[in-house]
C-alpha cells in the first residue's frame, strides 16, 4: 500500500470529505463505485524538470599534440536531476502507468576522444 | 570525366603502353581504372560526348580551371582528352584567348608555361607532367608561371580558436587562386603570394572561415571561431536535399545533432523540449522498452495511427532504429511538419516526418573519434510503501468498515510479533512472522551502464567513408539471487555498425553504399505484462508485506535441497514477487540489417543543372525470443514452537500436474518475426539561376516499397491468406520552385501515392501543395530603415495543401471480401447428430469506397534574426483532418457479422510552435548560447460516428479534444450512509467515505450518460525547453530545461487498490505457466 493512502484516506474516526483515497475496503466488488474513471483520480500532469546538465573540460591541444591526439573532452553529465511537479506518488511523466520500471536519473562520466 | 567511359579509348592506351617508359606508371593505373569503369559504367555510355570533326578551336576563357577549358577543347575538336584531374587543379585557373586555330596550336596556348605537356596519340590526347616540373617542393602549392611574373611577398601568421588554442592543419589560400598552405602544429604558417594584394581566406573544419585583406605588414593572424550554428542554416528537407533555410517555404525543423547529446542509450528520450513541433513524452524507464512517445505537432488524428514517418538515410524506419541511433553517427536531424514539407512523401506524411541522416565520409586524412560513457542509473522516484505495521491496521480497517461482521484478519498477536520481528526483540522469528520490504528485497538502489562509439571519416577525391561501431550495455535495477545461475536482471547488449562510402565513379557519378546493422540482445524478468515490460512494480504493490516470507533458509529436512525455498501461504497459494522475479529470465534477440545502393548522377552534360539519383534498398528485420523458466518450490512454517522457537517447513505445492515444481528451467518460444522490406526510389532533379535572378528548381520523384511480415507486427502468426501478401506502396510526386531574386518564393508540390488497400477506383490520391516565402529582409526598404539593425533577417512564408495517409484500420484490403468458408458455428443434423456442416465466417464485407484519410493544412511562419544573434521562428498551423475511419455504429446491431467501416471522422488541430536560438561571444574566449522551444497545439473532434443523444450534448465526442478521458465529476466523498441514501443512486454497495459523483442530466441516478469529458489528454498538449551552454577557455558547461503541461494523468482505481490482495490461487498457476496474457 502506497504511504500516501494510508496517510490521508477517509475513516470513519476522521470523516475528510476530501481524503486522498476514499473509504477502504478489502475486494473490488465492494468498491465498484470508487474505481470509476473520475475527475478524483484525476491530477494534473504538467512537470518541468532539469532534462540534461553538463560540465565539460577540453585539454590543451599543445599537450596533445605530443600524444597525436587531435582532441581530447573529459566531462560529467546528469539527466533528470531534478524534477519539479505538483504530482508526488511517482515520476509524473510515466502518467498512468506509476507501478512500472520507473524513469531513471543518470549520473555520468564520459571520454570524447578525436586522432588525427 | 565522360572521356574515361569509352571502352575504345581503353585500347588505345593499352596499345601505347610499351612506347612510353617515363609514363608508364601513370598509364597503368589510368588504364585499370579506366578498364574497371568502363564495365560499371556502360550505363552511361549515353553520357559521354560524341562529337565529331571540329579542327578549329575557339576559346575566350578567363580565369576558369584547366579542365573546364579541356572539356571545352575535347567537345570541339572531338578527340578525347585524358589527364589527371589533381594535375589540372595543381595548375589553378587560366585564361586562354585563340580563335579558329588548329587543335595543337590551342593545346600550346593552354599548356605552355604551365608544367605540362601534351601527346596526340590517334583521336586522343594525353597531357601529363613535363619533366622539368617534377622537382616543385610541394609545401607550397605549385603558383603558376607568368612570362613576367610580378614580384612576390610572404606572409607569415598564426591561426588560433576563439579560446586561444593553435589550429593545426587549418587552411590558408589566397582567394580565387590554386595558392594556399596548411598550418603547422602551433597553427602557423608562411605563404608566398603575388604581390598584387588580394585577399587570404583561412578555413577549418567546423570553424568559420574569415577572410583578411592582404596588409603589406606581411603579417596576418587569423582567429576563428567555431561555426556552432552552422548546421541551423541549413536545413535538410524530403529526401535528404540541403537546402538554405532562406529558400524553404515548407514547415522544416532542423536542429543541432549535438543538442540531442544526453546520457541515455535511447536517442526517443532527447526528443523532448528540442524541437519545436515535437510533442514527447517517457512512459517508461526499463531498458528495451523506454522508448519515448513523440508526435508531431501533437495527435492530429484519432483515426488509426498518429505516429510520424520515421527516415533514416532515406529509409522507412521503426521507432527502435531510430532509438538507437547514435548522436555522433548523426549528420543532420530534421522534422517535416507541414503539407508544404511532407508533400513528396504523400500518402506516408500525413503525421509529420522525422528525418535522420547519418554522417558521410569528408575528404583529408582518417580522423578516428570515440566517445566512453559510464553511467550511475537510479529511479528519479521510488514507491513509498506503508510499513507493515501500518499495513495490517490498515487491512484490519478495511475488513470491518464495510462489515462489521467481518472480523480482523491479523491478530493483535500476529501484529505484536511482527513488530518484535522488526525491531528484533524477544520472541521474535523472521519466518514465523514475516516481515518483507519488496521494494528492497526485488530492487538495487542503483545500476551502472556503459556506452562506446567510436568512428573513422575519411576519404580522397575519389572516395569518402565513414564507418561507425558503437556498444552500448544498459542494466536494469533488479536484484539477482546467487543460487540461480542465470541473470534475471535486465540488461540490454546493443551493437551497432554503420558503413557509408561514396564513391567517385566520373566528375560527375556518386556511387554510395550505405550498410547499417543494429544488434540488441536483452535479457530480463519473466513478465506477464504484454508489453514485454516487467509487472513486478505492480505485483508489489498488491502483495502482503507480512503473509510470508520471500524466501526460507534451508531447515534440518532441507540441507541438501538445489532449489530455493520461496514462501507462500497455507491454504491456496498467491504471488511471491521474489519468486516471480528468480523464477527465470527472457531473453530477445533482434537485428535489423539495412543495405543500400544509392547512384547519383550528374546530367549537366545533357542540361546544365539536371541531376539523377537511383536507389535501391532492403531491410531485414528479425526478432527470436524465448522464456526460460521454472516453478518455484512454495514452503510455510508449521508446527511452530513459540517457546522453543522451532518449526518445520510443509512443502505447499507438492503437485504433479503441469505446475509440479521443477529444479531445471523450461522454455518457452515465441514465434520468430521476421520483416523484409524492399524500397525504391528515383529522383530527378533540376536547379538553375537564369540571369542571376531567376531560380528554377525541379524535383521528380518515383518510389516503391514492399514489405513481407513472417507474423503481424505483435508476433502472433497471421493466419490468413491476406497476411501472406506482401505489403505495397507506390509514390509519384514532385516540386516546382521558383525563386526570384532570393527574395520571393513560391512553389507548388503533390504526391500522387497508390495504396493496395482501397479498390482500384479509389487507389490513387492526389494530394497537392502550394507555398509561398517573402525574404523582407532583403528588399530595398527594409535595408535602408532603421529595421535593417534591428532584425537582421526577416522571412515570412506560408503553405497550404493536402497529405493523405493510407494506414488507416488494421484491415487489409477493404475492397474485398474476407470469407472463411469453415470458420463459422456449424450444424448437426440426423437422429443422433451424425451429420455436421461447418458455417461460415465473414471478417469482412467488401467496400470499395473506402479511401484515403487526408489532411488539410495550412501553415504560416515568420523567421527572424533579431540583434544578430537571436534566431526566432515562430509558426501557427491550423489542419484539418477528414475521411478518418470509423465503423458505422447504426450497422452493427442489424445481424451482420463484422463492422462496416466507412470514411467519416473528421477532427481539427491547431497550434503554435516556437523556437528562438542565441549566441554571441560576450569576450574574447566565453562564448554564451541559449535556447527555447516551445510547441503548443490541441485536437478537437469535429465530426465522430456516435449517437446523437439528445439533451444530453456532453456525451458527444463532437467537439471534444482527442484522447480526452470521459469520467465522472467527482464532487467530494460522502458523509455518510445517510447521505448515500438521500443521493441519487450511484453503484451497489455505496457507503459513506465514497466517492460522490454529479448527477449531470439530473435523472436522479448516476450512469454512464452522466460522464463528461474531463480533465487534458494523456498525451501532453505543451511540450517545451530551454536551455544555457557557455564556453570560457578550456571549459564548458550547459544544462537544459524540459518541461510538460496542458496533461492529466489518472490514478488508474483498477490498478491502485490499496489494500486488498490482488492476486487469487487460479492467477498464480497461470502465471507460473507464464501464459497469462
Amino acid at each position: 500500500m502506497l504511504q500516501a493512502f494510508a496517510d490521508d484516506h477517509w475513516s470513519e474516526s476522521d470523516r475528510n470529505l476530501y481524503a486522498l483515497y476514499p473509504r477502504f475496503a478489502t475486494a473490488s466488488n465492494q468498491i465498484t463505485n470508487n474505481l470509476q474513471t473520475s475527475t478524483w483520480w484525476m491530477r494534473n500532469g504538467s512537470f518541468l524538470r532539469l532534462k540534461s546538465v553538463e560540465l565539460g573540460y577540453s585539454l590543451s591541444p599543445q599537450l596533445l599534440q605530443r600524444l597525436r591526439i587531435k582532441s581530447l573532452r573529459l566531462y560529467a553529465s546528469g539527466m533528470n536531476l531534478l524534477t519539479i511537479s505538483g504530482f508526488k506518488l511517482w515520476d509524473v511523466e510515466q502518467g498512468g502507468n506509476g507501478f512500472a520500471y520507473p524513469i531513471q536519473k543518470v549520473v555520468n562520466i564520459g571520454a570524447q576522444i578525436s586522432i588525427n | 570525366m565522360c572521356c574515361f567511359s569509352r571502352s575504345s579509348f581503353a585500347n588505345e592506351a593499352k596499345r601505347l603502353l610499351p612506347e612510353k617508359e617515363s609514363k608508364q606508371k601513370i598509364f597503368i593505373k589510368q588504364v585499370l581504372r579506366v578498364m574497371k569503369l568502363t564495365t560499371i559504367l556502360l550505363l552511361f555510355t549515353c553520357l559521354a560526348a560524341s562529337a565529331t570533326g571540329f579542327s578549329q578551336i575557339t576559346l575566350s576563357e578567363k580565369s576558369v580551371p584547366l579542365s573546364n577549358v579541356l572539356r571545352k577543347i575535347q567537345r570541339q575538336s572531338g578527340y578525347d582528352i585524358l589527364y589527371r584531374y589533381e594535375l589540372t587543379q595543381e595548375v589553378g585557373p587560366i585564361t586562354v584567348n585563340v580563335k579558329n586555330v588548329p587543335l595543337k596550336e590551342a593545346l600550346d596556348a593552354c599548356l605552355d608555361g604551365k608544367g605540362l605537356d601534351y601527346k596526340i596519340v590517334g583521336k586522343t590526347i594525353v597531357v601529363s607532367k613535363s619533366e622539368q616540373k617534377r622537382d616543385v617542393a610541394p609545401a607550397i602549392k605549385p603558383v603558376r608561371k607568368e612570362p613576367a611574373a610580378p614580384p612576390r611577398i610572404n606572409i607569415v601568421g598564426s591561426v588560433k580558436d576563439s579560446t586561444g588554442n593553435p589550429l593545426a592543419g587549418a587552411t590558408v589560400a589566397l582567394k580565387g587562386t590554386a595558392i594556399a598552405t596548411k598550418t603547422d602544429a602551433n597553427g602557423n604558417y608562411s605563404l608566398s603570394i603575388p604581390d598584387e594584394g588580394g585577399t587570404l581566406e583561412i578555413s577549418y573544419t567546423g570553424y568559420n572561415t574569415v577572410e583578411i585583406p592582404v596588409s603589406k605588414t606581411g603579417v596576418i593572424d587569423a582567429v576563428l571561431s567555431l561555426a556552432d550554428t552552422r548546421a541551423e542554416e541549413i536545413v535538410i528537407t524530403a529526401y535528404g536535399e540541403k537546402k538554405m533555410r532562406e529558400a524553404v517555404t515548407g514547415s522544416v525543423t532542423t536542429v543541432n545533432p549535438e543538442n540531442l547529446r544526453i546520457p541515455s542509450s535511447n536517442l526517443t528520450t532527447s526528443l523532448a523540449g528540442q524541437i519545436a513541433g515535437i510533442i514527447a513524452y517517457q512512459p517508461g524507464g526499463q531498458p528495451g522498452y523506454d522508448n519515448a512517445q513523440f508526435f508531431i505537432r501533437g495527435v492530429t488524428t484519432f483515426g488509426y495511427s498518429s505516429s510520424p514517418l520515421i527516415i533514416i538515410d532515406n529509409l522507412e524506419s521503426s521507432t527502435n532504429d531510430l532509438a538507437r541511433l547514435q548522436v555522433n553517427d548523426i549528420e543532420s536531424f530534421s522534422i517535416l511538419k507541414d503539407a508544404g514539407a511532407t508533400a513528396l512523401y504523400g500518402s506516408r506524411g500525413a503525421n509529420g516526418v522525422v528525418l535522420v541522416m547519418t554522417k558521410r565520409g569528408k575528404i583529408g586524412t582518417p580522423v578516428v573519434s570515440g566517445q566512453f560513457d559510464n553511467s550511475l542509473s537510479r529511479p528519479t522516484k521510488n514507491l513509498q510503501l506503508a510499513d507493515p505495521i501500518t499495513f495490517m491496521k490498515l487491512y484490519n480497517e478495511a475488513s470491518v468498515t464495510r462489515d462489521p461482521y467481518a472480523g480482523e484478519r491479523y491478530t493483535a498477536d500476529k501484529i505484536y510479533f511482527t513488530q518484535q520481528t522488526i525491531d528484533k526483540a524477544p520472541g521474535y522469528n523472521p519466518y514465523v512472522y514475516p516481515v518483507n520490504d519488496w521494494m528492497d528485497l526485488l530492487f538495487k538502489k542503483y545500476t551502472n551502464n556503459q556506452r562506446a562509439n567510436i568512428n573513422i571519416r575519411g576519404g580522397s577525391n575519389l572516395a569518402k567513408y565513414f564507418v561507425s561501431g558503437s556498444y552500448n550495455v544498459d542494466n536494469g535495477i533488479l536484484k539477482v539471487d546467487p543460487i540461480n545461475n542465470f541473470n534475471n536482471n535486465v540488461k540490454l547488449n546493443s551493437y551497432q555498425l554503420r558503413s557509408n562510402i561514396d564513391m567517385n565513379l566520373t566528375k560527375t557519378t556518386v556511387l554510395s553504399v550505405l550498410l547499417g546493422g543494429i544488434f540488441d540482445q536483452y535479457n530480463g524478468p519473466i513478465t506477464s505484462d504484454p508489453s514485454g515490460a516487467s509487472d513486478l512494480w505492480n505485483i508489489v504493490m498488491h502483495t502482503d508485506p507480512v503473509a510470508f516470507p520471500a524466501y526460507f533458509l534451508p531447515d534440518s529436512a532441507n540441507l541438501y535441497t538445489k532449489h530455493l525455498l520461496f514462501g507462500n501461504t497455507n491454504g491456496g497459494l498467491s504471488v511471491n514477487p521474489y519468486a516471480n522475479l528468480m523464477r527465470g529470465y527472457s531473453q530477445f534477440y533482434r537485428s535489423t540489417i539495412n543495405a543500400q545502393l544509392n547512384i547519383a548522377q550528374d546530367l549537366k552534360m545533357l542540361l546544365p543543372g539536371l541531376k539523377f539519383s537511383g536507389m535501391i534498398s532492403t531491410t531485414r528485420f528479425s526478432n527470436y525470443s524465448i522464456n526460460r523458466t521454472y516453478n518455484p518450490f512454495y514452503y510455510a512454517v508449521q508446527n511452530y514452537n513459540a517457546v522453543k522457537d522451532q518449526y518445520s517447513l510443509l512443502w505447499l505445492n507438492n503437485v504433479t500436474d503441469g505446475n509440479k515444481p521443477t529444479e531445471y528451467l523450461d522454455f518457452s518460444r515465441s514465434p520468430n518475426i521476421v520483416t523484409s522490406q524492399v524500397y525504391m526510389q528515383g529522383v530527378l532533379s533540376y536547379d538553375k539561376t537564369f540571369a542571376s535572378d531567376h531560380n528554377i528548381s525541379a524535383k521528380l520523384i518515383g518510389a516503391r516499397q514492399e514489405r513481407v511480415l513472417s507474423t503481424s507486427a505483435n508476433g502472433t502468426f497471421d493466419g490468413s491468406l491476406q497476411g501472406t501478401l506482401p505489403y505495397r506502396n507506390l509514390n509519384y510526386s514532385g516540386s516546382v520552385t521558383y525563386t526570384y531574386a532570393r527574395k520571393y518564393i513560391t512553389d507548388f508540390s503533390f504526391g500522387y501515392n497508390g495504396s493496395e488497400r482501397f479498390s482500384e477506383e479509389k487507389r490513387f490520391g492526389f494530394f497537392p501543395t502550394v507555398g509561398a516565402a517573402w525574404v523582407l529582409s532583403r528588399e530595398k526598404f527594409w535595408q535602408e530603415s532603421f529595421l535593417a539593425d534591428l532584425i537582421s533577417s526577416f522571412k515570412l512564408r506560408g503553405s497550404y495543401g493536402f497529405a493523405g495517409n493510407d494506414n488507416i484500420s488494421g484491415n487489409r484490403f477493404f475492397y474485398l471480401s474476407n470469407v472463411d468458408l469453415t470458420g463459422g458455428n456449424g450444424a448437426s443434423f440426423g437422429v443422433v447428430n451424425g451429420y455436421s456442416r461447418p458455417g461460415v465466417a465473414i471478417s469482412n464485407y467488401p467496400n470499395p469506397l473506402v479511401t484515403w484519410e487526408r489532411s488539410n493544412q495550412l501553415s504560416l511562419g515568420a523567421e527572424l534574426t533579431i540583434l544578430k544573434d537571436l534566431k526566432t521562428v515562430v509558426e501557427v498551423y491550423k489542419q484539418k483532418r477528414d475521411n478518418i475511419y470509423q465503423t458505422r455504429l447504426p450497422i452493427a446491431s442489424m445481424g451482420l457479422e463484422t463492422g462496416i467501416g466507412a470514411n467519416l471522422g473528421k477532427a481539427e488541430s491547431k497550434g503554435l510552435d516556437l523556437s528562438l536560438d542565441y549566441s554571441t561571444m560576450v569576450a574574447k574566449d566565453v562564448m554564451i548560447a541559449g535556447r527555447a522551444n516551445l510547441t503548443a497545439t490541441q485536437s478537437k473532434y469535429i465530426f465522430n460516428e456516435e449517437p446523437d443523444y439528445p439533451g444530453e450534448p456532453w456525451r458527444r465526442k463532437t467537439g471534444a479534444l482527442i484522447n480526452q478521458r470521459y469520467g465522472y465529476v467527482a464532487e467530494r466523498l460522502f458523509v455518510d450512509d445517510q447521505e448515500v441514501a438521500n443521493s441519487p443512486y450511484q453503484f451497489a454497495g455505496t457507503m459513506g467515505g465514497d466517492i460522490k459523483y454529479r448527477d449531470v442530466n439530473g435523472d436522479g441516478q448516476i450512469t454512464t450518460a452522466d460522464m463528461v469529458p474531463i480533465g487534458d489528454p494523456a498525451t501532453p498538449q505543451i511540450t517545451y525547453g530551454f536551455g544555457l551552454s557557455s564556453r570560457i577557455k578550456q571549459f564548458d558547461i550547459a544544462f537544459f530545461f524540459q518541461g510538460n503541461a496542458k496533461t492529466s494523468l489518472f490514478i488508474n482505481p483498477q490498478r491502485r487498490k490499496p489494500v486488498f490482495r490482488w492476486w487469487s490461487t487460479g492467477q498464480y498457476h497461470a502465471l507460473a505457466a507464464g501464459v497469462c496474457r
